[in-house]
């Protein structure tokens, strides 16, 4: 597409067509002229050359999931780097759970619709996708919902398109690690991209779904508490205290059991130490199980879970360039 | 004949002796007469006011009280202190005032009519208060004033129409108040934005505004109307002379977005001084750096690009240009934070002397320090630069320290660091530290339009709680200085400690506490050094390292502190504390598996005035 024709199609880039904003850039409607909706992602100010955002995008346009953004196009011109995507109906996932006014519409079955699709996502991207990738930016923000709430993941591989790290001068970084609350506690001492920390923040996604509650900011907490989402359950947990962290329009009878076993699963998500968590398969799994009697894949596709224990493989996941450390 | 002459020069030099008394007595007793007023109307939970004593000869002893030479009351920077009650018509007596600055506090009441009497006065503050009544029409007579902010209270009635004729005025801020009628349009307020007023739903933009590049029509002589009108229409005139290329200019870039820099004109403004600080031409500075040249790169941040530059005057200066964001606006809140910025002087603090704002761009100046940052002494030095050596690396810990100190305690309302490591410890000539970067971080927020939920700071100093909930304060600097204190004795950057650390599969301050109990010093000291430290000393400073780098904000000890153990002063007391707590705390992990979330956040503590060291 031409850069002409985005502007036009998004009121040149105008605050009434922002859709939301996050650390990869700002996401606005667009309306092109025959009435054809779609959502345009105008990247950060990028230093990669033309050549390696080509690159870059011949590469993401390979990977097609149904759980994954569709990425229709992309456009460059001098400092402009967008995306075009599919139009998503429902937007954003954060959106939906956190309102303005305060209180979701999401119930229960609808939230763990999204759980199991997001995980399958996930999944594929690191066991069956090839070269697999580490997302590195889970949050509620890069997840997508079109018109039956089946949640689309947006922003992978985007972490190679961003200001790279330059070790010479600076380990300065501006929401390169991802969003406040969603990180994983080991990544900030090293930053080595792992498949468990992207598990860390799906974890931390999970618990906005169940509690309703913001990764950063506890409203049902005490006062006096003053850690995050994740700090917040591992303490309820310690006092055998989960059932105070459900958000409250989603219990009832029918649904008690599920919801205890998926805190099970969201605990295990969170765990301070990396080893602990389980892989993102294994966490796909656990997930359609609890959601078994809502026959929510109409297709089962088979995936074949790569052993990621494996040194040598690690390598093949895409994360920062090599001269990046 | 003798003794005559020596009776009438006694008597004379008595007389003169008196005279003199007297006049410095009622001169001395009266500003601080007008300052006691003030001070008795006022509630102060915080004791701010508490050196204002009334038996001193005058008030220049008074914290938050600046005076000239002659002892004459320049400056009163009350600003966020809490105080509550009114103010007095005694301010009026302050002749020499030049900046009054009572902001961000609980006034509630009038502006006394009297303030108008201050004609030396350059800055009037009193935004974020909740006074009310009207805007006093004697302001008008101000001559001197340039920034007037009374936004944010409830004052009512209309605008004076007399503050048009403050030619000085540059900065105004009525928004958010109750004011109404038709808002002026001549003379100084020809400048203003209805930013200036904005969220006061009485007032009302006269339906043609000139275009803000329209000259300062003379005052219309109120005798003669038809003289008005033809001066309203030679500005009107005007203005579309000035808005004609104006707006040519402004299709000419969008044709052309990508090369917005260059296009921008050079702006020709006059010499512009805030109090200190000056306000640069884009052109100036352009000359400065050859054109923000390649060649004359310093080093580059978080916020941006530094430049090395030379005045018109031959001086050399640090030429900061932030990095371009795409939101516009916020000239406002750019200004306030600039201003704010370089108040903080102090031995320790980088000086702010100017900045530079044009539509798109933002640049503040700085004085170039010779030997760089501490970083680059460690890191990036030529073969001819020897390396630092152990003395001079303890004053930076030292320095470093105090400069953050008096950000953190004395500093108005208080300034967060929020990106502390050795790259932003500049050093001088005589290699004394120089704190650089400070309250950069708030002052680009206000281009963030949403909510800012993006990590942002260094890998190696973000202290926990800051990752995990996005809170910071004083003591997530203080996380980053401990930070510091190990690049200053280890050489490296914390980013390759940590991934040095991770060899040995542990986090880096674990890996600290390990060598530091096994008495391993030499694993950590810089190879640099070759040998040439204290043992001891070393020692001393990995503990304050540790301290300030513990997991919960609460423990870990406020930069004033850290200056007194540097200094000497209870750093055994607090390390054996600490290891007693240490040895608990592993037994309590190794008990229980959950860690403990409970943090106490101590951002809140209020200033004792034991501890101001004077102002500012």
């Amino acid at each position: 597409m031409k850069l002409s024709d985005i502007m036009k199609a998004t009121n040149n880039f105008s605050n009434t067509n922002m859709i939301g904003t996050g650390r990869t850039g700002t996401v606005y409607k667009a309306v092109l002229d025959d009435g054809t909706t779609l959502m345009v992602k105008r990247l950060q100010e990028s230093q990669y050359t033309e050549k390696q955002f080509m690159s870059e995008m011949g590469t993401l346009g390979t990977v097609k999931h149904r759980n994954l953004v569709p990425l229709l196009g992309f456009c460059m011109a001098k400092r402009e780097r967008l995306l075009v995507y599919k139009n998503m109906p429902n937007g954003i996932l954060h959106d939906q759970l956190h309102p303005a006014d305060g209180v979701s519409t999401l119930d229960w079955t609808t939230r763990l619709k999204i759980a199991i699709g997001a995980a399958k996502g996930l999944a594929w991207l690191h066991h069956s996708c090839n070269p697999c990738i580490i997302h590195r930016n889970i949050s509620s923000k890069c997840m997508l919902l079109d018109a039956d709430f089946e949640p689309k993941i947006s922003d992978f591989g985007l972490a190679r398109l961003m200001n790279p790290i330059d070790t010479h001068l600076s380990t300065f970084v501006n929401g390169e690690f991802g969003d406040l609350g969603y990180v994983a506690p080991e990544y900030t001492r090293t930053l080595v991209a792992t498949t468990k920390g992207d598990i860390y923040s799906f974890g931390t996604v999970l618990l906005e779904l169940v509690t309703g509650e913001r990764p950063t900011n506890v409203y049902k907490a005490p006062e006096t508490f003053k850690g995050n989402l994740v700090e917040w359950i591992t303490e309820l947990t310690s006092n055998a205290e989960h059932h105070d962290a459900i958000d409250e329009s989603l219990v009832s009878k029918d649904a008690d059991s599920e919801l205890f076993q998926f805190l099970k699963v969201v605990c295990n998500c969170v765990s301070p130490t990396p080893k602990e968590r389980p892989t993102m398969f294994e966490v796909y799994q656990l997930l359609r199980a609890i959601g078994g009697r809502y026959n929510f894949t109409t297709e089962d596709e088979i995936l074949v879970p790569t052993d990621i224990g494996d040194t040598d493989k690690m390598e093949e996941f895409i994360v920062a360039r090599e001269g990046s450390y | 004949m003798e003794r005559v002459t020596s009776s009438f020069m006694g008597s004379f030099f008595f007389w003169a002796i008196l005279v003199l008394d007297l006049v410095l007595k009622a001169s001395g007793n009266q500003e601080g007469d007008a300052l006691n007023a003030l001070k008795s109307n006022l509630q102060d939970p915080n004791n701010v006011l508490q050196s204002w004593d009334a038996t001193l000869v005058n008030p220049c002893t008074w914290f938050h009280v600046t005076c000239n030479s002659d002892n004459s009351v320049t400056r009163v920077d009350l600003g966020n202190a809490d105080l509550s009650g009114q103010l007095v018509s005694q301010l009026g007596q302050l002749t020499n005032l030049q900046y009054l600055e009572l902001y961000s506090n609980k006034i509630t009441g009038k502006i006394p009519d009297e303030l108008g009497n201050l004609t030396n006065l350059v800055s009037l503050d009193l935004y974020l208060n909740t006074l009310n009544g009207p805007i006093p029409t004697t302001l008008g007579k101000l001559a001197k004033l340039r920034f007037l902010r009374l936004n944010n209270n409830s004052l009512t009635g209309g605008i004076p129409i007399s503050l048009t004729n403050v030619s000085s005025l540059q900065v105004l801020d009525l928004s958010n108040n109750h004011l109404k009628g038709e808002i002026p349009v001549n003379g100084s307020f020809s400048l203003f934005t209805p930013i200036s007023y904005q969220n006061n739903l009485g007032l009302i933009q006269p339906k043609y505004t000139p275009s803000p590049v329209s000259p300062t029509p003379p005052p219309a002589s109120s005798g003669n109307s038809n003289t008005g009108a033809i001066a309203g229409g030679v500005a009107a005139g005007a203005a579309l002379l000035f808005a004609a290329p104006a707006i040519a200019l402004a299709y000419w870039r969008r044709r052309k977005p990508q090369d917005h820099f260059f296009d921008v004109p050079a702006e020709e403004d006059p010499e512009v001084h805030l109090g200190q600080l000056k306000r640069f031409s884009l052109r100036e500075l352009q000359v400065a750096t050859d054109n923000f040249s390649n060649k004359h790169i310093l080093g580059r941040g978080g916020f941006g690009k530094v430049y090395k530059g030379r005045l018109a005057d031959g001086s050399l200066v640090a030429v900061k240009r932030l990095k371009e964001e795409r939101t516009q606006g916020g000239e406002l809140q750019f200004q306030t934070e600039v201003e704010m910025i370089s108040m903080a002087v102090h031995r320790n603090l980088l000086r702010l002397r100017g900045f530079c704002m044009t539509p798109t761009e933002r640049l503040l100046v700085y004085p170039y320090m010779a030997n760089g940052s501490v970083a680059s002494c460690l890191r990036e030095r030529q073969e001819s630069q020897p390396p630092l050596g152990w003395p001079e690396r303890k004053r930076i810990a030292l320095g470093s320290a105090r400069g953050l100190a008096y950000l953190h305690d004395h500093c108005d309302p208080k300034i967060i660091h929020r990106d502390v490591k050795a790259a932003n410890i500049l050093l001088d000539e005589e290699f004394e530290a120089v704190v650089g970067d400070f309250g950069l971080a708030k002052l680009m927020d206000y281009k963030d339009t949403h909510v800012t939920t993006a990590v942002r700071g260094t890998i190696g100093h973000i202290a926990p709680e800051y990752l995990s909930t996005g809170k910071s304060s004083e003591k997530t600097d203080v996380f980053g200085y401990g930070v510091m204190l190990l690049e200053l004795i280890t050489g490296q950057r914390a980013f390759d400690l940590a991934r040095l650390a991770n060899d040995d599969d542990v986090m880096l301050l674990d890996w600290v506490k390990g060598l530091l109990k096994d008495r391993k010093l030499e694993t950590l000291v810089d190879a640099d050094l070759q040998g040439s430290y204290n043992d001891e000393e070393v020692e001393q400073l990995i503990q304050v390292a540790l301290l300030c780098t513990q997991g919960s904000p609460m423990e870990r000890p406020k930069m004033s502190e850290v200056v007194r153990m540097l200094e000497g002063d209870g750093l055994a007391e607090k390390w054996e504390q600490w290891q007693k707590d240490e040895t608990f705390r592993q037994d309590f992990n190794n008990n229980i598996h959950h860690p403990n979330a409970n943090w106490i956040v101590d951002s809140t503590s209020h200033i004792q005035a034991d501890e101001l060291s004077g102002p500012r």
